[in-house]
């Protein structure tokens, strides 16, 4: 009965976990991970905690809470970096890890419509079961869509911490 | 059969009488309910609004779980106990299934049109959701709500 699309094929998903949330991401959208040692750290009013040089252009690194607040320093345990494509260029995430997962016969159902505003940046749910048979909600999304809201909450501003 | 339909609304229409808020109730037609679950297990979804912040998974469907009592009261911690898994209309039109966050156990009441009063005046939101209103044999004024306008995004 609620919104879902059925899909009887593989899914190449990249897990980003941040605290206690994981982020889904199309694996096409994932252009590299580095290293959040190599990062160059900026002091910034604008949430961009620190660039990557890549092959010549200067990557904007941002960083978010479990309940996907934009934060102004990097929190400890943020080790790895996933380098995000999206429309009009790349942007980086800080993530504690980092998984592939190849996902089968998965469900998506749509964010409820009473969830949705301008800044939601999630687009579905999904059930899956861990490594250890454990069952998991992963939190479905993709790199111009999470562009969008981190667009949205630097303009915005009350949704962030410092 | 006149005789029969006069028996018929004195008896009145059967609905569920929900306790959303220490105090403060609704109501929903019926049919409307599906399901009570205790104690249940709620997956926070970040960035959702206040109201609706957790989904509950439900025979292998994530639903929406909309706290009345934090849209009717945003400063007052909710404390929902139990949730009634309800059937709604999509803004396009197709069957969908969400919960509400309930105080306490639901009861079963009749009411027939005599018992037909105006909203609570302690929070104008009730002019949006609800679709009528009536008065228990308490005296308390129960607005009858209207599910597709709670789920919808327009809320």
């Amino acid at each position: 009965m609620q919104a879902s699309t059925h899909q009887r094929q593989d899914f190449y998903i990249a897990r980003l976990s941040m605290g206690s949330t994981e982020l889904m991401f199309p694996q096409v959208d994932v252009v590299s991970i580095e290293s959040v040692f190599d990062l160059v750290k900026r002091e910034s009013s604008s949430f961009v905690i620190g660039v990557f040089e890549l092959n010549g252009d200067v990557v904007p690194v941002y960083a978010l809470t479990d309940q996907l607040e934009l934060l102004y320093e990097a929190p400890e345990k943020r080790y790895h970096c996933a380098i995000l494509r999206h429309q009009s260029g790349v942007f980086g995430l800080l993530c504690d890890d980092v998984k592939h997962l190849e996902l089968h016969d998965i469900e998506f159902q749509s964010i409820p419509q009473c969830m949705r505003h301008e800044t939601m940046p999630l687009t579905h749910l999904f059930s899956y079961a861990s490594a250890a048979g454990e069952p998991k909600t992963g939190f479905v999304t993709n790199s111009d869509w999470i562009f969008h809201y981190l667009q949205q909450s630097i303009t915005g501003g009350e949704q962030c911490l410092q | 059969m006149l005789a029969i339909d006069d028996k018929r609304q004195q008896a009145g229409t059967a609905a569920w009488m929900f306790e959303v808020l220490k105090g403060i109730h609704i109501a929903i037609a019926r049919p409307e309910m599906l399901h009570i679950i205790d104690n249940p297990h709620l997956i926070r979804i970040p960035r959702a609004p206040d109201y609706c912040k957790y989904v509950v998974n439900w025979n292998a469907r994530y639903l929406p779980v909309f706290s009345l009592a934090a849209w009717l009261n945003r400063n007052e911690q909710p404390l929902d106990r139990h949730l009634a898994v309800v059937r709604y209309t999509s803004s396009e039109g197709k069957p969908m299934l969400g919960a509400l966050g309930l105080y306490s156990i639901p009861v079963m009441m009749h009411v027939n049109n005599s018992q037909s009063c105006s909203l609570p005046e302690h929070h104008a939101g009730w002019q949006k959701i609800s679709i009528a209103c009536f008065r228990t044999r308490q005296g308390q004024s129960v607005p009858i709500v209207d599910l597709n306008t709670i789920f919808s995004d327009g809320i």
